[in-house]
């Protein structure tokens, strides 16, 4: 059984209710962030969930770690559910490491302080002199020197901050990190440590990660099993070896498209543009949520939301578009 | 495994405090020369408050004629009493310093928690709750509020619940609470500016209480908070001047700055100008002073929090 | 004429100074001629031209009256708006003596003293064009009778008047419970306005030289002459009376000619004004009261010797010279140099503190820790005096905390008792004349402003006192009371402040026998053009 399993998860963000909501008596427009999503991630693995920004992946995120509540579905971590009452213990096994580490430090503390707080908190330590040696470790652990116990967020850098959250989410001993865009704001070099320090700690660690991003390269560096998601849906799903070589969605395919030629095996360049919105206006309730870009768009798209089918065994897709014509259309393309 | 390269920045250990220093010196550098001249008028105005009063004769004791002109006897002349007029305005500084700074301490009290529990609550009843109510302190001008209080407990001292309150003590609660809705409202949106940086989510996740994830908070809403309660001694040592210059602060033969320029006013025309612009100065010197050091301490903040 | 600089205090009348032509010239050199010879200070020069009549005569007051009906309040701040308005049955002429104004003739009394009729001059009508009649005086005297209305004139009437009634238009017939020959003296001191505006607080109406034209609260009042007055033509056309509160404004405005007169001159300004040559002061002994009564009912001054020290230790000196000036008479007890029954030879209490004599008889009482609160008016020269008197106390060694509080609550914690010592500033001349009966009448034990001294002699004394209608008899009884009062230490003034007017001399000079009454005679000044 697979260590997190997400089950038909879907979430509305409800704006507040204005006066003329109340006057005429109608509920607060409703912005559904997560729609019906699906997915497992065996112990072990890294999962890379996709997408441009505002589709919802990390919303998804805030949810695997309990930040927020699914209005339906739920999410399981070695079957306890994220949204209930936990456990220390529970509360421990998933962590998150975020875009921004400046964001995720508090500033007027030192880096020493930061580790050593959850330390103290969980009493994972005794005493001050076992705190320290335990924040000496967890430096090391992500190849830091001791020296930056005593420094604050603001004398470091970018990516040397970046490596003291992930020591921090490491200082519980969790089994699961979620991990919100490490490397979004790195430049390329640094990133390039992050992730092979991420790839590095899953071994040494055993961890497994959920990863989410809109750097392809990144994902596919790092993921066993690769999600895409648009406006809230999955669009394709499969293992990181198939989906990417071979993508059977437009969309998916036009992300790939969209990224820099990548130098094998080492992601580098800047990925996906940022914020792309839409061409064309949102496309109305009921039909495919991609028909407004898709270039293939039919009028069966109109019809009804694509169901997620299997396209290859483990690998799956939701578009209409025979698989023949997908083939013939990604040589058409040029990569 | 890859190799991870660590920047050389700092070698050998260097005591947190001394590199603290070290970063605040190189961060403050020279103040303004602004900033400088406030210092100045706050630490002119602290040793006439503390200072004086420890050297000069009875604020209360007849030491000289009525309305003599400042001499080597006395140095800032007498008043209409014949009572040494620095002595007077040493002690009625001192009165000021110490209500403006306990007053405002009152405020920030009560206000932080009050604030800080409204932002991480926002939206809800317990957040719309407070507000109101701090709207409705805050909708009384504090002198309409002082004028209230003190016209229903009068001018005494007053016992509430068993425990005397003197008129000092009365004003200071009375300053406090009237700033408790500015102060409250300060520390509310450096809370909901906070709540929103990913290091609470993060706590949150680790498994912090609540308590422990608002005391993180806490260190970064107080600067702001507490530059801004700066700025207030200067308004509290304005009122509390104000409320004895209406005769509704601190009660004579205890000098207040108020009550000074309110006795003073009467003798402008009879040649005691000193009676008057002395006093009066130190009164305005002090208020310029703790506004200048107040906005250079809220530049100051508003920098480093932009970093 | 009496200004300042001519301390003797003889007179020389308003009405002898006019017939002497009155020049400015003339009046400055017998008059005012110290001021003029000194060297020109602030103000404006010496003016001259004739008196006459018509223009517009300004008044700087030094705060509005809550309440415009003379019938109310016998506070100067309504009265001096007022009297121009409503005149009494009796009026003051320039020497002091009450004649008949709305009466014909003195009040026949019957030989058992309870039956007092009083005949009103025919032909007076009100402002209204309503004829003058006994229904109106009958009606204001019920009003002020009457425990339900707001009538400060209450204390004069109550457990004395049993009726008043009006057998004929023109005859008002009173009833008394017993003698009373201090009636006479209130007949002359209270105000007859018209029946339809007994219950009025923002208006006046009587038969007076002046109408009340405009009222504008909290800024100033104009009263405009009525041509149909019964008596001589008075001068002004117009009276316009400003509120100016603070005391060095009020004098500037005198300096700067926006007003002809200002009242309660600051004592410091005194020496200033006094330098210009323009201007003329006038500082006149009056039934002024610094009221100070200790709280007899209760702890520390239950004990007389505490009183006695604490009179003892009364800087009187200080006060004096540091807040008035000098310009004032060193207090004893009740009675002051403007009353009857004053006796400059009776100073028990010395000038200066005695502090040995406070502290033995301090010592004597027995009273642990002595401390009290001192309850003042919010007025400058009382907190100055409230702060005098603690610091000279403190040399005793009793601990004096010091309250200041605005008229309404004074009066409150006055009239309520809840005070230990309280002291405020107040002009009794309004309502008692000189006759001494507000001061004096709290020290009988049933007065509702009674601070807890119960003394069957003195009770015995104030009752002979107000019955006797022979003015010298009752100078006698005055003395009496005020030997036994002052050795009780009951009330203990410091000081008796003089009233203190300034005044232009683009008009003619104030009558200072009707100040010596606290009156101020607005109607029968002329403006020099």
């Amino acid at each position: 059984m697979s260590l997190i399993v997400i089950d038909s998860v879907t979430k509305d963000f409800v704006a507040e209710r204005t006066v003329s909501d109340r006057l005429r008596r109608r509920a607060a427009p409703a912005l559904r962030a997560v729609d019906d999503v699906s997915l497992e991630v065996p112990a072990g693995q890294t999962l890379a969930v996709v997408g441009e920004s505002g589709s919802g992946k990390s919303t998804l995120a805030r949810l695997l770690v309990g930040l927020e509540t699914p209005t339906s579905g739920r999410i399981t971590v070695d079957g306890v559910a994220m949204s209930g009452p936990l456990t220390p213990a529970q509360r421990r096994s998933v962590q998150i490491v975020s875009q921004n580490p400046w964001s995720a430090l508090n500033r007027r503390r030192t880096i020493g302080q930061s580790l050593a707080l959850p330390l103290h908190a969980h009493r994972l330590v005794a005493g001050r002199a076992e705190g320290r040696a335990r924040v000496t470790e967890l430096l090391d652990t992500v190849g830091l020197r001791e020296e930056y116990a005593d420094r604050r967020p603001a004398d470091v850098s970018g990516g040397e901050l970046q490596r003291v959250t992930i020591a921090r989410a490491l200082a519980v001993e969790p089994r699961v990190l979620v991990l919100d865009e490490p490397t979004a704001s790195l430049d390329n070099r640094v990133k390039a440590v992050v992730v092979s320090l991420l790839a590095d700690l899953r071994e040494r660690l055993g961890l497994t990660y959920v990863l989410v991003t809109h750097e392809l390269d990144v994902a596919h560096y790092v993921a066993d099993r690769t999600a895409v998601m648009y406006r809230g849906r999955i669009v394709e799903s499969g293992a990181a070896e198939t989906v990417f070589p071979s993508p059977r969605h437009p969309y998916t395919r036009m992300l790939l498209d969209a990224r820099p030629q990548p130098d094998p095996g080492v992601p580098s360049g800047p990925g996906l543009p940022d914020p792309t919105p839409a061409r064309r206006p949102a496309a109305g309730p009921g039909g495919c949520a991609f028909r407004g870009r898709c270039p293939h768009a039919m009028a069966a798209c109109d019809e009804a939301v694509p169901p997620l089918a299997t396209v290859a065994p483990g690998h799956h897709s939701a578009c209409l578009l025979p698989a023949g014509e997908d083939a013939a259309l990604a040589s058409r393309v040029p990569s | 495994m890859t190799s991870v390269t660590v920047p050389d920045r700092i070698s050998g250990a260097t005591p947190a405090w001394r590199s603290r220093l070290r970063s605040w010196a190189r961060k403050t550098g020279r103040p303004a020369p602004l900033t400088a001249a406030g210092i100045a008028l706050l630490v002119g105005f602290t040793v006439l408050a503390l200072v004086v009063p420890l050297f000069a004769p009875d604020p209360r004791a007849t030491t000289g004629l009525p309305l003599e002109s400042p001499s080597a006897g006395h140095f800032m002349g007498t008043d209409h009493l014949g009572r040494d007029l620095l002595a007077r305005t040493a002690a009625g500084a001192r009165l000021s310093l110490a209500v403006g700074f306990f007053s405002v301490l009152l405020g920030l009290v009560l206000a932080v928690p009050l604030g800080m529990v409204a932002a991480y609550r926002a939206g809800s009843w317990l957040d719309d709750a407070v507000m109101r109510v701090l709207e409705t302190v805050q909708a009384l001008p504090v002198f309409v509020f002082a004028m209230f209080v003190i016209g229903l407990t009068g001018t005494g001292s007053s016992s509430v619940a068993g425990i005397t309150l003197s008129m000092s003590t009365k004003v200071v609660l009375l300053l406090g609470i009237s700033f408790l809705p500015y102060f409250a409202r300060v520390a509310r949106a450096q809370t909901l500016a906070e709540v929103h940086e990913d290091y609470v989510g993060a706590l949150r996740v680790l498994g912090l209480p609540r308590r422990r994830v608002l005391g993180e908070v806490l260190v970064n809403v107080l600067p702001p908070v507490l530059a801004q309660g700066f700025l207030w001694i200067a308004i509290a040592i304005f009122a509390e001047s104000a409320l004895g210059f209406l005769a509704l602060g601190v009660q004579p033969p205890t000098p207040t700055l108020g009550g000074i320029l309110a006795d003073s006013g009467n003798y402008v025309l009879v040649d005691a100008w000193w009676y008057s612009v002395l006093p009066g100065l130190v009164l305005v010197l002090a208020v310029t002073g703790f506004n200048l050091v107040g906005d250079a301490l809220n530049d100051r903040i508003d920098r480093g929090g932009s970093q | 004429m009496t200004p300042t600089n001519d301390p003797g205090g003889a007179a020389l009348s308003r009405r002898a100074l006019l017939r002497l032509g009155a020049g400015a010239s003339l009046a400055a050199g017998l008059g005012f001629g110290g001021a003029a010879c000194s060297p020109a200070g602030t103000g404006d020069a010496v003016p001259s031209g004739k008196p006459g009549l018509g223009g517009t005569l300004r008044v700087g007051l030094y705060a509005g009256a809550n309440d415009l009906n003379p019938l109310d309040s016998t506070s100067e701040l309504t009265r001096w708006v007022t009297d121009p308005v409503a005149e009494s049955l009796y009026a003051y002429d320039d020497t002091g003596t009450s004649v008949p104004r709305l009466a014909a003739a003195e009040p026949t009394v019957s030989p058992d003293g309870l039956t007092w009729t009083i005949p009103l001059k025919p032909g007076v009508r009100f402002h209204n064009g309503d004829p003058f009649t006994a229904e109106h005086v009958v009606a204001c005297l019920n009003y002020a009778n009457n425990t339900s209305s707001p009538s400060e004139w209450i204390i004069y009437f109550f457990g004395y008047l049993a009726e008043a009634s009006a057998p004929d238009p023109l005859t008002v017939r009173l009833q008394l419970v017993k003698r009373y020959g201090l009636l006479r003296s209130h007949l002359g001191n209270m105000p007859i306005s018209h029946k339809d505006f007994l219950t009025r607080k923002d208006a006046v109406m009587g038969t007076g030289p002046y109408k009340l034209t405009r009222v504008t609260i909290g800024t100033g009042y104009v009263l405009d002459r009525n041509p149909d007055y019964h008596g001589p033509r008075p001068g002004p056309d117009q009276i316009a009376i400003d509120v100016i509160p603070d005391g060095t404004t009020r004098t500037v405005n005198l300096q700067e000619g926006k007003i002809h007169i200002a009242t309660q001159v600051p004592p410091q300004m005194v020496r200033v004004l006094e330098k210009a040559p323009g201007l003329a002061v006038y500082k006149v002994d009056a039934p002024v009261d610094l009221l100070a009564y200790p709280r007899i009912g209760k702890a520390p001054f239950d004990n007389p010797l505490f009183r006695q020290a604490v009179a003892y230790g009364m800087d009187r000196k200080g006060v004096l010279d540091t807040v008035f000036q000098g310009d004032a008479t060193i207090g004893q007890g009740p009675v002051g140099p403007a009353v009857i029954g004053w006796d400059p030879a009776f100073t028990p209490y010395p000038v200066v503190t005695d502090v040995d004599r406070a502290r033995g008889l301090l010592q004597q009482s027995g009273v642990k820790d002595p401390s009290f609160t001192l309850t003042i008016s919010n007025r400058a020269e009382m907190r100055s005096i409230g702060q005098l008197l603690a610091e000279g106390w403190k040399k005793v060694g009793i601990d004096v905390n010091i309250e200041v509080l605005d008229g309404g609550p004074w009066t409150q914690k006055w009239i309520t008792g809840k005070y230990d010592f309280i002291m405020g500033y107040y002009q009794s001349g309004l309502g008692s004349g000189n006759a001494n009966f507000l001061t004096l009448s709290p020290a009988e034990t049933t007065n509702i402003l009674n601070s807890g001294y119960t003394n069957p002699e003195v009770d015995g004394l104030i009752q002979r006192t107000w019955a006797s209608a022979d003015p010298a008899e009752r100078t006698g009884l005055i003395k009496q009371l005020n030997t036994t009062l002052v050795r009780d230490a009951v009330m203990i003034p410091p000081v008796y402040p003089k009233t203190v007017i300034a005044q232009s001399k683009r008009v003619t000079g104030l009558s200072q026998g009707a100040l010596k009454l606290s009156r101020l005679d607005l109607a029968s000044l002329r403006i020099l053009s």
